[in-house]
């Protein structure tokens, strides 16, 4: 074994005692204690395994196998609840770790080989520790593996946070190998993760017992080694690799934490050989093709040889081949919408239970001996309601369903052709992937109480997204003439053959859906209320695509709506969005009101007069004959409205407007739009446009989509009514042929009384209701227009 | 269900968390506010913008960001999660391999609209980003 500067094992335990007391307490004094014994002397087995089909094992590898530390994972399936779905899912985190010892040596013992190839001198001693590693990486690991995870998570937030920023302290090595060049931003060294890994750092705990250290030393591995297995569970790379200061083992670290690490290469091989989801990863090409690539660096008078993982040529297809395999297990197995709505709903319960308990009961029974099933039958047991819940959603199998789907591509107005949601539903998506997840709860709470489900703790929105398949993986591809790469001139990238981790994310993109599950007894009626949640809070309004996919019957879900409709018809806002997802089921055009704030953001009106002229003109627009997909044209209406308001604010805002000839009109209204910034941003102005009717006063044509918008410019001496009778037809009229179906009436009139401003806006419909126009009006006191 | 003792719909929802999905999400959207429609810098670039500018980044931002150690430079990690969220929700397109270039959708008209969401609650971190964004220009 490597010998290391020794380490202050009592020092780091002392600490986090005293600052993590609940968690270390349970992990050291309670699980450690009970779980580690004392050396029994074994001698070395070979078993027998699925994936591997033999794995050998050394003495103090058998010991630590055969004490509960591990043979409580025989216990903990590897996916959870996985099994409910794919019913051989039923292999173990026992399984999943003996699998990863082999894996984590055939790649250790295969870059070792391929390190002296390139020149190095091997170290073959760290074998021990890369072994002992893979096979404590997930003793950490609770029942239901990380469904327990995640509600640790939760429930152990700050407490899992001071562990994380203490061991961050306490770990590192004082003799590992530290690169030059990394050290800015120094702060970088040891950031937040973006989420706590409660099991890892279990795992880590564990590993860091009095126990685990003595039972090591009874094998003859010094305590220098026990930190060294602790950095590489957690993944960090300078503590696991050793080296020097003149060489750098960079390839060590990806053995047990990187793109192509021990435990990916035993979960895609065992996950979709237990679930029975044939795939084309070939694990065996793979190692074989790995390689270690030396690389020269000169700093100074010094110089460094780091040794990097490479990939041979051959193998580059094989890789590809395990990048998109764990692509699409996530689609298939891991995400599939069964074992997340199980999943999701056990969270619940576990959560419920542990804050209605103490924290170290809570952790006695997520880590008890017994594993999963023990869990299930404690929690039936503990209290009446629980009990209830777990017979019908586990043990009778009721398990929520899919109500809807909430995708980019099922909203209404998605653009099938161009793959592209509209800007304005392009926003309502982007806020909803910000906002529900930070209000999961409340929407939850809503959607039950809005469908007045049966099961109202069944009712689960879920809009948890993979971790994305990292790009631009440290993997580099051995060159066939030349072997002599240093730092200026390294070996190429991986990603610059093919990225296909960027390939994979945007399948994941396609494939995954965010979703809404509920009991199947409330299926239909919370489809309706979520829709209508998701409409009203976030603009989200759900094509019918979004219920096929949810297996949602139509004409079932419009009932459901329009009971829905019916028990808040003292609410105008829900109503009015009830009536706007009706007409979106009818394929016919609806604009929610909120999304008419865009042409009022820039005035200085009160907020009432906003909200009530952004309902009229919903309602007004919506009442167009159109199908949906003629929404980027009344979203490039909305937007012209925009600065079709700024513009007549700018004149009758002015303290003594003046009356303006439609020529001077035109030329002031083209000369805003060229220089004003944000108008500019979007439309370019032609005047004296000819149109296939005629010759229209100007055509705005948007810069975001290839829609034009006809906009006539009126000065008349009459009230705006008059003008809007004489001329709306005249707009629509040169709207035809090509060009938006809404267009836009600017008329400067004669004002007798002072009128507000959103009497100034009305919307008129051609005989057909196939072409609307938004008049917008510019009074002009009657006292001025009279100079004239 | 009495929902006329209850009215769900008058809940108000918190305001978002800055994980690294939305931050990616707010750089696309200011680089969009700055520039419009237009390529991105490719991802060294991008990398080296951010450990550049990562002294200078509100705590939030620096809590986020972590890296990965290369032979070169220190790599953002996040990096992946900021074009990959920008890419889900719609804001780039991104053809393949990655350094084939990545485009932005957005004029400043709608990046600024869809900032407005945003200004209250990270004023700080979008000042941080147009100053960071200031530095390039489009490829």
């Amino acid at each position: 074994m490597p010998e290391t500067k020794a380490f202050d094992l009592a020092a780091l335990r002392s600490d986090l005692k005293a600052n993590c007391p609940v968690l270390t307490k349970f992990f050291w004094e309670d699980l450690a204690k009970r779980s580690v014994g004392e050396k029994r002397g074994r001698k070395t087995k070979e078993l027998t395994d699925p994936v591997w089909h033999s794995i050998p094992l050394e003495p103090v590898e058998v010991d630590l196998m055969d004490m509960p530390l591990l043979q409580r994972l025989r216990r903990v399936r590897q996916l959870g609840l996985a099994y409910l779905v794919y019913s051989g899912a039923q292999h173990t985190r026992f399984d999943h770790s003996i699998g990863c010892v082999k894996a984590a040596s055939r790649i250790f013992d295969q870059l070792l080989a391929a390190k002296e190839a390139a020149g190095g001198s091997p170290k073959s001693e760290y074998r021990k520790v890369v072994r002992l590693a893979a096979l404590m990486h997930d003793v950490g690991h609770p029942a239901f593996s990380h469904v327990g995870e995640r509600v640790l998570n939760r429930i152990f937030d700050k407490e899992l946070n001071l562990l994380f920023d203490r061991l961050d302290q306490h770990l590192p090595m004082p003799n590992a190998y530290t690169p030059p060049h990394s050290l800015k931003p120094a702060a970088l060294t040891r950031p937040r993760l973006k989420k706590i890994p409660a099991a890892e750092i279990a795992s880590v705990l564990l590993v860091l017992s009095e126990e685990v250290e003595r039972l090591l030393a009874d094998y003859g591995i010094t305590n220098d080694n026990i930190p060294r297995i602790a950095a590489m569970i957690r993944g960090y790379p300078w503590e696991a690799c050793g080296g020097s200061e003149t060489v750098h083992d960079d390839f060590m670290r990806s053995i047990i934490s990187g793109e192509l690490d021990a435990d990916k290469l035993d979960y895609v091989s065992r996950d979709s050989l237990f679930a029975g989801i044939p795939v084309a990863a070939d694990v065996e090409r793979l190692i074989n093709q790995l390689t270690v690539l030396k690389v020269h660096e000169k700093l100074g008078d010094k110089t460094i040889d780091h040794y990097v993982l490479g990939i041979k040529r051959g193998g580059v297809a094989a890789v590809e081949m395990f990048v998109m395999t764990r692509a699409y297990l996530h689609d298939r197995l891991y995400s599939h919408p069964k074992i997340r709505a199980a999943e999701q709903r056990m969270e619940r319960l576990l959560e419920q239970q542990g804050n209605s308990m103490e924290k170290p009961g809570f952790l006695e029974l997520l880590y008890n001996d017994c594993g999963d099933d023990a869990v299930l039958d404690r929690l039936m047991r503990l209290n009446e309601k629980n009990g209830k819940t777990i017979s019908r959603v586990f043990i009778k199998r009721n398990l929520p369903q899919r109500a809807l789907a909430l995708v980019r591509r099922y909203l209404a107005g998605y653009d099938n052709l161009s793959a592209r949601l509209p800007i304005t539903l392009t926003k309502a998506f982007e806020q909803a992937d910000s906002l529900v997840p930070a209000n999961l709860d409340t929407f939850n709470k809503a959607i039950a109480q809005i469908a007045g489900a049966e099961y109202p703790d069944d009712v689960i929105v879920d809009w948890s997204k993979p971790n994305p398949i990292k790009e631009d993986p440290a993997l580099w591809v051995a060159q066939f003439h030349n072997n002599a790469h240093s730092k200026d001139k390294p070996p190429p990238p991986i990603s610059a053959h093919f990225n296909v981790e960027q390939l994979s994310n945007a399948y994941q993109d396609a494939k995954l859906a965010a979703w809404v599950f509920a009991a199947p007894q409330d299926r239909e009626k919370v489809a309706a209320a979520a829709a209508l949640y998701f409409a009203e809070k976030l603009n989200l309004v759900v094509a019918s695509e979004a219920l096929d996919h949810a297996k949602i019957e139509r004409s079932i879900f419009i009932d459901e709506l329009k009971a829905a409709r019916q028990r808040f018809e003292s609410n105008k806002d829900v109503v009015r969005i009830a009536d706007g997802l009706l007409h979106v089921l009818d394929d016919r055009l609806f604009i929610p009101a909120a999304t008419f704030k865009l042409a009022f953001r820039s005035l200085p009106w009160r907020n009432e007069d906003v909200i009530q002229a952004c309902d009229r003109l919903s309602q007004e627009i919506s009442g167009i004959n159109l199908p949906m997909c003629y929404y980027p044209d009344a979203e490039a209406a909305i937007s012209a409205l925009d600065l079709v308001l700024r513009f007549r604010q700018g004149r009758a805002g002015a303290p003594n407007p003046s009356w303006e000839t439609e020529a001077t009109m035109q030329k002031d209204f083209k000369t805003f739009v060229e220089t004003d910034e944000v108008a500019n941003s979007e439309f370019t102005v032609v005047e004296h446009a000819q149109v296939p009717l005629g010759i229209t006063d100007i055509v705005l044509q948007s810069k975001s989509s290839n829609i034009q918008l006809v906009i006539e410019l009126k000065s008349k001496e009459t009230s705006l009514a008059k003008i809007q009778e004489d001329y709306a037809a005249q707009s629509m009229w040169y709207s035809t042929g090509g060009f938006g179906r809404i267009s836009i009436l600017l008329a400067q009139y004669r004002a007798s009384d002072p009128s507000t401003p959103d009497a100034d806006i009305a919307v008129r419909h051609n005989s057909d209701a196939s072409l609307a126009v938004i008049a917008v009006g510019i009074p002009i006191p009657k006292a001025t227009a009279s100079k004239l | 269900m009495a929902a006329e003792n209850f009215d769900p719909f008058a809940q108000e929802l918190r305001g978002p968390e800055l994980t690294a999905d939305l931050l990616g999400k707010l750089f696309i959207l200011q680089w969009s506010k700055r520039h419009g429609k237009s390529r991105l810098p490719e991802k060294g670039a991008l990398n080296r913008l951010f450990l550049d500018s990562y002294e200078n980044a509100p705590t939030q931002v620096r809590q986020l960001l972590h890296a990965d150690y290369r032979l070169q430079d220190p790599e953002i990690v996040e990096i992946t999660d900021f074009l990959v969220a920008g890419q889900r929700v719609g804001l780039v397109e991104r053809p393949n391999p990655s350094h084939v270039p990545c485009d932005t959708r957005l004029t400043p008209y709608w990046a600024g609209w869809f900032l407005d969401s945003y200004q209250d609650d990270f004023r700080e971190e979008l000042g941080w980003l147009d100053g960071v964004i200031s530095k390039l220009k489009p490829s």
